[in-house]
């Protein structure tokens, strides 16, 4: 079907100028003499006035229209909201496979609740439906069902595997991500109907508010996110990963790749042959980032070891995501103790199940981290303070409630890129979380002009919503809070007070390959282990960190390395405070 | 050059079809063509036309001499408007325009062409008029 041009890319008459239809008659009868050279073409003669000046309006507006439709074709304009036909442009994105606004993917993760703690099968087309129209159904990186393991179990590569937790008594629960269409809110807790229902299933509920997939705008965001991803199919090289995730991935709010040779990788290694082999860091955060969930755990107990006093709670930590902090931990029989995840009563032990692949610190806020909790039997009046339960073993054991701190998007890109599909060759890939700046006090100091109010409340919301997006490309800068204050009402603002500390592991300690198991004897454990690093800054230039392990290539090696590359930062929207300075 | 033949009569300006109009002949009918058209009516040709016509309507032509003299600035203006178009090399270019008023009654003025080419062909002709005052 033809298109109308001008009704769609023709500019109205007006619109065209006097230099352009003049410009435009001049090259038509250079043109036109090449064929008709006694052809009296000038001003004041019949064909000259009569035919060649109109037409020159004609070739004018008909080159514009051209233009027009070149510049639809070119995704950088329509990315800048320059769009001559929203039509043309929405089935040209199409080829792209950029869909319409409503039928933009949404995604998110289910929290699957089991009453037994066994081996579940959820067939490839299990859905998922909220709110009777929006169905979803597993992103599932590899061919074949999902496989629900028992609690403890290994999952098996390059198949689709989650291994259950146990969440309490008889309860055992796995997140799934799943992927779908809607164009409604689906928040944490709603329930979904599921089209199969497995074995012992009790609950299935969102664990976390739904990425609606919408784009903020219409074609000049889809234009822009065509532009990022059409030009990349590899997760090899750092542009290719950064924008496989984005397309994979609309809720990533942020994903910087780091590779060899960066000053934030200190994974890469040498081969004897003296060749670099190529490792690469996937930092990502979510826009869910930070999700706080809560999670019982047992820990057994032990009065002694290795025939000496202990009288601590020692147990590895399984939680369903992998913890950036712990806010708070509560025994679940005496929870009105006061048990502090940072106190000196508590200890928290990491070990690297792959020591070649992500040694220490390089394992932190990853899948390739296996924590142990350790807590001090805390005594009141010389008697324990948290009673104890005996199984059927006659070990002794307490309930602990975990309150934590995740991003559940770590784990789908975890098992998305090291799927056989997407899993690139000769590039060890690991996917972690940004190494984690905990801000435990952010205070603004600010002058107010006599007379008017400051918006305090809209300022520590739009403060704590840049601060928790940050991440490579996107860095801190005072002058950015500046901004916010300023707009917000205040006058000028005099300082600001930022005290916190970063860490790269949830951990105290890091524990050797060969370390002791902390349950048979803690103490060797404990000598064996390095202690995990934590820097304290005390102003805002720590939230722009450099700092890269000193011991590295010694026996006190850490491979602790930050940069603007892979910070990003933890804070709770208490912890942003202002004070008035009166002039 | 050629061109669409244009019929100059008392009812108006008609078109010929039967025949082009040719060489100085021409010339000669677009120059007549340019006299009559207002300065300034083409947009992307501002030096098109002269103002003989738009003095006239505004009640410049107060006299004979005055007609006069606007007829010798329109005929200045049309050579120069063909010199911007015209090849050095052509003998049919237009070398001289004269515009001689003849008549100027009320409401009206007759004014005798003649146009002169390089190769010095005439078309036109201009009365002689004798005062017998």
């Amino acid at each position: 079907m033809a298109t109308d041009l001008t009704t769609t890319y023709y500019p109205p008459l007006a619109e065209i100028t006097d230099a352009a239809v003049t410009d435009v008659r001049s090259r038509l009868d250079t043109y036109l003499k090449q064929g008709w050279p006694a052809l009296d073409t000038r001003p004041g003669s019949p064909f000259g006035d009569l035919m060649l000046t109109p037409l020159a309006y004609m070739v004018a507006a008909h080159e514009e229209a051209i233009g027009r439709v070149l510049s639809d074709l070119d995704l950088e304009n329509v990315a800048n909201g320059t769009i001559y036909n929203c039509d043309f442009v929405e089935k040209y994105l199409k080829n792209f496979a950029v869909y319409e606004q409503a039928t933009l993917q949404s995604s998110g993760v289910i929290r699957l609740t089991f009453s037994a703690d066994s081996t579940y099968t959820l067939d490839r087309q299990l859905r998922f439906l909220f709110n009777e129209d929006q169905l979803f159904y597993m992103r599932l990186p590899c061919p074949g069902p999902m496989t629900i393991l028992p609690v403890g179990s290994t999952p098996a590569e390059n198949q689709n595997c989650k291994v259950l937790t146990q969440f309490g008594l008889d309860s055992y629960v796995v997140d799934i991500p799943v992927v779908g269409s809607s164009t409604a809110a689906i928040l944490v807790g709603d329930e979904p109907e599921l089209s199969e229902l497995p074995d012992n299933l009790t609950s299935a509920e969102a664990l976390i508010d739904f990425d609606l997939g919408n784009p903020p705008e219409g074609l000049k965001e889809l234009a822009k996110k065509t532009r990022e991803t059409f030009y990349s199919a590899s997760v090899s090289n750092r542009g290719g990963a950064k924008r496989f995730i984005q397309k994979e991935f609309p809720e990533a709010s942020a994903v910087s790749p780091i590779l060899s040779g960066d000053a934030e990788m200190l994974r890469d290694t040498v081969n004897p042959l003296g060749i670099s082999q190529g490792t690469l860091d996937l930092y990502v955060k979510s826009k869910s980032y930070p999700f706080q969930d809560t999670h019982t755990i047992r820990l057994n107990y032990y009065a002694q070891q290795q025939g000496s006093d202990l009288q601590k709670f020692i147990g590895e930590l399984v939680l369903p995501e992998v913890p950036y902090q712990l806010k708070t931990i509560t025994a679940v029989d005496a929870p009105d103790l006061n048990l502090n995840p940072t106190g000196q009563n508590i200890k928290i032990l990491a070990q690297s199940k792959n020591i070649a692949k992500a040694p220490y610190a390089a394992a932190g806020y990853s899948s390739q981290e296996q924590l142990w909790l350790t807590i001090d039997m805390p005594f009141v009046d010389d008697s324990p303070a948290i009673a104890l339960s005996l199984d059927e073993n006659g070990q002794e054991y307490a309930l602990f409630e975990i309150s934590y701190v995740c991003d559940p998007l770590l784990g789908p890109i975890d098992a998305t890129i090291q799927s056989l599909e997407n899993k690139p060759v000769g590039v060890d890939t690991l996917t972690k979380g940004f190494v984690s700046a905990r801000i435990d006090r952010f205070t603004i100091k600010y002058t107010r002009k006599p007379g008017t109010t400051v918006n305090l409340t809209n300022a520590k919301e739009e403060i704590y919503n840049y601060l928790r997006g940050l991440g490579y490309p996107n860095v801190y800068s005072d002058s950015m809070i500046g901004d916010i204050m300023f707009y917000n009402g205040v006058e000028d603002q005099i300082q600001i007070e930022c005290i916190g500390v970063l860490r790269w592991s949830v951990a105290d300690l890091f524990m050797p390959p060969d370390a002791a198991d902390p349950e048979e004897d803690y103490v060797a454990c404990v000598d064996d282990c390095r202690e995990a690093p934590a820097i304290d800054f005390v102003n805002s230039s720590g939230l722009l960190l450099e700092y890269t392990d000193p011991h590295i290539g010694t026996s006190g090696e850490t491979f602790c390395v930050v940069g603007i590359k892979n910070i990003a930062y933890l804070i709770d929207k208490d912890t942003i405070r202002f004070s008035e300075t009166y002039r | 050059m050629k061109s669409v033949k244009l019929s100059f009569e008392e009812k108006g300006v008609q078109f010929d079809f039967s025949a082009p109009v040719e060489d100085f002949a021409n010339e000669v009918q677009t120059a007549m063509v340019n006299i009559a058209t207002s300065k300034g009516s083409d947009p992307i040709n501002p030096d098109k036309g002269t103002d003989l016509l738009k003095e006239a309507v505004a009640g410049r032509l107060i006299n004979i001499r005055s007609a006069e003299h606007f007829a010798n600035f329109a005929a200045l203006d049309t050579l120069f408007l063909f010199r911007q178009f015209e090849d050095t090399n052509d003998q049919n270019r237009l070398a001289k325009v004269t515009l001689k008023p003849v008549e100027f009654a009320a409401g009206k003025l007759t004014l005798d062409a003649q146009f002169t080419s390089a190769s010095n062909e005439v078309i036109g002709v201009l009365s002689n008029i004798t005062d017998n005052a």
